[in-house]
């Protein structure tokens, strides 16, 4: 009787999600408008502007560039991330803090200040406008969340298991392929997800460095939402949805598989 | 020429070598910018955007010598302070009903809560956009239950910038909020309960104080958020919302005034600083 | 320490009413059909302590949660001072509830945990101040007021939840196992300490618990538990020595339990052996005969014929001999079943070793005997 749920908290939490959905759930009927103007509800319906999209050149480059840069960024965020954040969690050294919170701190500040000072350097190093540029100034935001969530991940897997190994005649590769890297996986998998679509969604630093050859995708959008008013924006709205629970299925999928495998 | 280390000297070669890809990626790509960035603010630009290596204070004392720079100030204080707090009130009652739910349905409504986090920035205000705009979904049903007359100012204005950002930082706060909901066990409510308490003083005595943690670490968050936020006003705000975080924008890409969005920028990370210096101070009272 | 002060303040002298808290036909059936508790009917006099005893999931808890209110009843009332409970929220039954895991409100200190029941009642806060501090008096933690929960021991933290219920003088005290976190020692002292201040203050008292030692020895009325009934309800004497059933027997003391056949309404056969034992108007059958360990006596073996045909006698081996301290077990061999004799040690240690053959006996009415249990 006390603590439970009443029916006031019932109804005005179901609001309060309507709420919280309200602007997901409203692009996908408008996305099938035919109309020339966006107007709620559509007075046509169609899959006009889908066909406009994918007909229409600056889109699909755009997607396409930031798939490739997320998965390169992912990449390359595990690569660097993953053994800091092992060395963090396994090894004591002084100024150990110092490091940690300095790798995290980017996640700290506004975006807006990083793109300029990120900005600031490209425009000395010829680097605005650039693949590698655009490579770097994502790994920005993409790195301090894999070595935030691993360095928790290595923390819930106490050095006694691997130590264990090491007692029964396991060489320290032996030990890392087979035991530390399966306790890593669950880590691993959430790492690569939040990093891939942390890149893919990345709007505010990439507007900064992005020039006429390279604009990712919510650059594109960005853009075409602040210009036009046609539903166009609804249905890459909707695309851009679907390709992230895509490629978060992907990814469980295939990370998830390669443990079943034993590997 | 072999030479064979000893284990410790092996150790810390090894720990060179985890490190360093991942420092130099964070010096170049953070430490150093955020150096230039502080160097530039106090360079002088000649005008038509030229950098000159003339140490000046000219751009910080023209920051505050336009009355223009304290509108911009105060607009973002309140509209984050307005955001944090609205946000709080939106997101409490959904921490206090995952709280209470039973364990089936929480897992369900967790990931639903989490899941808008997901969906780019510029998606989520489009779909305000959708809503607010004058030939949108919430104007169309009024208009057409006869409420009425014409399209009521939703959007291109404060209050859909507000309307916008609450909804985007609710995932947030729900975050910060359930995770504070940790300290709380239905024993203490029940004990309160046979001591006298009736729910609305179960209420305020027991269960926000307890989930205070919480509730402060939510608000740090969703203000330092709202401060940073630059997508939403300016979609949603039709050019008549002026922020710190639109100005920074402005100068920079528009207007090209590299100098003074350094130091704009700089002014933005002062007031970071002293919104978590006022957070630390005030959360450690709750321990 | 003034007990003056903190006594009741009952208008009617201390156990007039012989029905303070009453429970007629109370049950808690859940939507799956479950019944926690079956048609439960209690009288507890004024000012009495009743233990509800049982083993875990015989629904003493719930009964207790039905009391205070935090648990629905399905059916059958529940009335303090004849007045019906039934709708009441918690929160307006001004009942003291001490909780297993003592529910101490983290973020207030001690002083202000005591203080919280007195503040919902609107206390001044001059008056709240001393009482609070006579109830940590009364309670032995004088001055720990200012003190966080998470600062003291368990036996503490268990006496501060006592004081919390206490210092509102509720008409009724709730007790829900609050020693069974604590270690030996200290649950014998607090043991000690709850029923001298519950007799002190003269407060009506529900105590659950799954230790039969505590019940017996702090409860004026024990009542036993089991599957959701109540299997006994009397005196802690009546309980050990007038078991009703046979879970009773077992549950409350330790007993030796063997299968019997019924020879007539006074004898009964274990084996090959007649033993007197009331058999409760039996004349035929198949019952569970019971003695307890401690009311067979062991003596050298002699001639059965030289015995009084008083007292039920037979031989035994010595099968196994287990020293405890401050008595001997001795598991005998006695026609084929086991038996469990105990006996208080003298300076000597054990009287008799494995593989003696001793003579058993006790008397006929120390021997119980049931039917069949569902």
């Amino acid at each position: 009787m006390i603590g439970k749920l009443t029916l006031r908290l019932k109804i005005l939490v179901f609001f309060l999600y309507i709420f919280l959905l309200a602007p997901i759930l409203v692009v996908l009927p408008l996305s099938f408008s035919n109309d020339t103007f966006m107007v709620f509800p559509p007075e046509s319906w169609g899959v006009r502007w889908y066909v406009a999209m994918f007909e229409h050149e600056g889109l699909t480059r755009a997607f396409r560039l930031s798939l490739w840069l997320a998965a390169v960024v992912t990449v390359l965020s595990l690569l660097l991330g993953v053994p800091a954040a092992f060395a963090i969690s396994r090894f004591q050294f002084r100024g150990r803090d110092l490091l940690l919170n300095t790798f995290t701190a980017p996640l700290l500040l506004p975006s807006i200040v990083l793109g300029l000072a990120i900005l600031l350097v490209f425009v000395q190093a010829r680097l605005l406008g650039s693949y590698s540029g655009l490579i770097l100034a994502h790994l920005v935001v993409t790195t301090p969340y894999v070595i935030r969530i691993m360095v928790t991940a290595f923390g819930t897997m106490p050095p006694s298991v691997e130590e264990a190994a090491t007692m029964l005649g396991a060489s320290p590769f032996t030990v890392f392929r087979r035991i530390t890297m399966p306790l890593m996986m669950p880590g691993l998998i959430a790492s690569a997800a939040l990093s891939f679509l942390m890149s893919f969604d990345e709007v505010i630093i990439s507007l900064f460095v992005t020039g006429p050859q390279v604009r990712t995708l919510p650059v594109e959008i960005f853009d075409y939402v602040e210009s036009r008013t046609d539903p166009m924006a609804a249905a890459i709205s909707v695309a851009l949805i679907v390709a992230t629970l895509a490629i978060i299925l992907i990814l469980e999928r295939t990370l998830g598989f390669s443990k079943a495998m034993g590997k | 020429m072999t030479m064979s280390l000893s284990r410790a000297a092996q150790r810390r070669l090894l720990l060179w070598a985890l490190l360093l890809p991942m420092a130099v990626v964070n010096f170049v790509t953070f430490i150093l910018p955020m150096l230039r960035l502080g160097m530039i603010s106090f360079i002088e630009a000649r005008p038509g955007g030229v950098l000159t290596d003339v140490f000046t204070f000219g751009n910080y004392i023209d920051f505050f010598r336009d009355p223009f720079s304290y509108k911009l100030i105060w607009n973002s204080l309140r509209m984050s302070l307005i955001v944090t707090l609205g946000t709080l009130v939106a997101a409490y009652p959904i921490a206090l009903f995952l709280y209470r739910v039973n364990p089936v349905w929480r897992n369900i409504l967790f990931v639903i809560t989490i899941s808008p986090l997901l969906v780019s920035a510029v998606v989520r205000t489009y779909g305000w956009m959708v809503l607010l705009g004058n030939k949108g979904l919430i104007n169309g049903l009024l208009m057409s239950a006869g409420l009425i007359d014409g399209p009521i100012r939703l959007m291109n204005n404060e209050l859909g910038v507000y309307i916008g950002l609450i909804e985007i930082m609710i995932p947030y706060m729900a975050l910060a909020l359930i995770a504070g909901f940790g300290r709380l066990d239905p024993v203490y409510e029940e004990a309160a309960a046979m001591l006298g308490a009736n729910a609305f003083t179960r209420f305020y005595r027991i269960i926000v104080p307890l989930t205070m943690p919480g509730i402060l670490l939510g608000c740090l968050l969703v203000f330092v958020l709202s401060v940073s936020s630059f997508i939403t006003p300016k979609l949603l705000g039709g050019g008549r919302v002026f922020l710190l975080a639109t100005e920074v924008y402005d100068q920079a890409i528009v207007r090209l005034e590299w100098t003074q969005a350094a130091s704009t920028s700089v002014i933005v990370l002062l007031i970071f600083g002293l919104a978590m210096m006022l957070y630390t101070r005030i959360a450690r009272r709750y321990e | 320490m003034t007990p003056s002060a903190l006594r009741e303040q009952s208008p009617a002298a201390v156990g007039s009413d012989p029905a303070y808290l009453s429970l007629t036909d109370v049950r808690k059936i859940y939507p799956n059909g479950y019944r926690a508790v079956d048609s439960l009917n209690i009288d507890v006099p004024e000012g009495q302590m009743l233990g509800l005893l049982g083993p875990s999931g015989c629904g003493k808890t719930t009964t207790l949660r039905m009391i205070a209110g935090l648990i629905e009843i399905s059916s059958g009332h529940i009335r303090v001072a004849g007045r019906e409970l039934a709708q009441e929220p918690p929160h307006k039954r001004d009942m003291g509830l001490v909780f297993q895991n003592y529910a101490l409100f983290p973020h207030m200190t001690v002083a202000e945990n005591v203080a919280f029941g007195l503040q919902m009642r609107g206390i001044p806060f001059r008056e709240a101040r001393t009482r609070v501090e006579e109830a940590l008096e009364m309670v032995r933690l004088p001055g720990y007021g200012s003190r966080k929960p998470k600062e003291l021991s368990g036996g503490q933290q268990q006496r501060v939840a006592l004081a919390r219920a206490l210092v509102i003088r509720p008409r009724i005290l709730l007790l829900d196992e609050p020693l069974s976190n604590l270690d030996a020692k200290l649950r014998d002292e607090m043991r000690v300490e709850i029923r001298e201040i519950q007799q002190r203050l003269k407060i009506t008292t529900v105590f659950v618990t799954h230790d039969q030692v505590e019940a017996l020895t702090m409860c004026d009325l024990v009542g036993v538990m089991h599957k959701g009934r109540l299997a006994q309800l009397g005196t802690p004497e009546d309980i050990y020595e007038r078991p009703n059933s046979l879970f009773v027997s077992e549950f409350v003391g330790r007993t030796n339990k063997v299968r019997a056949e019924v020879v007539d309404l006074n004898r009964i056969r274990i084996g090959s052996e007649v033993f007197s034992a009331d058999t409760g108007g039996r004349r035929e059958g198949t019952v569970w005969a019971t003695v307890r360990p401690h009311r067979i006596a062991l003596s050298p073996d002699r001639d059965r014929a030289l015995m009084s045909r008083q007292t039920n006698a037979v031989r035994g081996r010595v099968l196994r001999v287990t020293y405890i301290g401050d008595i001997v077990q001795y598991d005998l061999d006695i026609g084929g079943a086991e038996f469990k004799v105990e006996h208080h040690t003298t300076s000597q240690g054990a009287r008799y070793s494995g593989g003696q053959t001793l003579m058993c006996e006790w008397a006929p009415a120390d021997m119980l005997v049931y039917g069949e249990e569902t």
